[in-house]
């Protein structure tokens, strides 16, 4: 006697359940209409995609001009403000006893703000994750 | 000579949607099964075993004949279901089906082949419980076998791993099967 026989002999109760209650869903006409379904998306995806990689590049690049406006813009305001409010920030800074430091950064003050402005601008696209698609676009 | 041969002349006509719709009509039942057995959830196991299908839409074109379609279909789907249980940190290696063949039992049986024990005509069982308590290679085999019709050759074809294994597994997950209904059926 082999041992599935064996089994069933010495626990019917327990195979029978076994048999009845392990159900697993049916592969019917829903199951194999929704691989279908599922095929056609794909194949229409794939089609998008190979009829339209230059719609893909100019999406990219119409981003980075947009990105490069918008740090630009930014960075505009910022001297326009400056700009505006200099004469204000020059008084104050005799006013305040603060002459020699206000002296070393108008002598350093160019070196400076270049940096700083570099600094922004590198953080802005790091942040924006332009660098690692702008090299894609070798422009 | 496989059962599939006659798509052969599918293939090389490049009619992939023919080939799928038969490999649908002959092993979509199988496919169901094994990812059921795998990952005991019918949703799941429904979606799981779609995208083992549309994989193997996508893996047609490079079918070069030295597998058996069906073989590379369970495949397709046994590591859908693992990377799926991988996903859901419910890990379950193939290794330890294989394993399991040399490993004498790690829980020690309370109950000796000989005994009746879960045999009481009217006992009734909660099978999904029952199975709960079993370790997922056991289950996996157990579930198989009756999903397959209780064919131990379509469940060793199914998971990839020896026909001895199977009997083994199976052995040794009914019997401890049997060791954790009989609480249950004195409480019955």
């Amino acid at each position: 006697m082999n041992d599935e026989q064996d089994f069933a002999r010495r626990s019917p109760a327990l195979d029978q359940a076994l048999r009845a209650q392990i159900r697993a869903p049916k592969a019917d006409g829903v199951f194999r209409q929704q691989v279908f379904a599922r095929i056609a998306a794909q194949r229409a995806e794939m089609a998008r995609l190979a009829a339209a990689p230059a719609a893909g590049l100019a999406r990219l690049r119409a981003q980075l001009v947009l990105q490069v406006l918008n740090v630009g813009a930014v960075g505009i305001v910022v001297a326009l403000l400056l700009r505006a409010m200099w004469p204000t920030i020059a008084a104050m800074v005799p006013e305040s006893g603060l002459a020699a430091p206000a002296s070393w950064l108008q002598s350093a003050g160019t070196v400076l703000a270049m940096t700083a402005g570099a600094a922004a601008l590198l953080y802005g696209l790091h942040r924006a994750r332009l660098l690692d698609w702008m090299r894609g676009l070798r422009l | 000579m496989t059962r599939d041969t006659d798509l052969l002349a599918l293939l090389e006509r490049r009619d992939y949607d023919a080939v799928l719709e038969a490999l649908m009509l002959r092993y979509g039942q199988k496919a169901l099964n094994l990812a059921y057995s795998m990952v005991r959830d019918h949703a799941l196991a429904e979606d799981l075993a779609q995208t083992a299908f549309v994989k193997m839409w996508q893996a047609l074109p490079r079918y070069d004949g030295r597998a058996q379609l069906s073989s590379l279909l369970y495949t397709i789907t046994r590591n859908t279901c693992l990377s799926e249980l991988r996903k859901r940190g419910r890990m379950v290696s193939l290794d330890a089906l294989t394993d399991a063949e040399n490993d004498d039992d790690a829980a020690p049986l309370a109950l000796p082949d000989e005994v009746d024990h879960a045999g009481r005509a009217g006992a009734s069982y909660d099978v999904e419980k029952l199975l709960d308590a079993l370790p997922g290679n056991y289950r996996e085999v157990v579930s198989l076998f009756y999903l397959e019709d209780c064919s131990v050759e379509e469940v060793a074809q199914m998971l990839d791993i020896p026909l001895n294994t199977v009997k083994s597994l199976l052995h040794r997950g009914r019997k401890r099967l049997a060791a954790v209904a009989l609480p249950m059926e004195k409480a019955s």
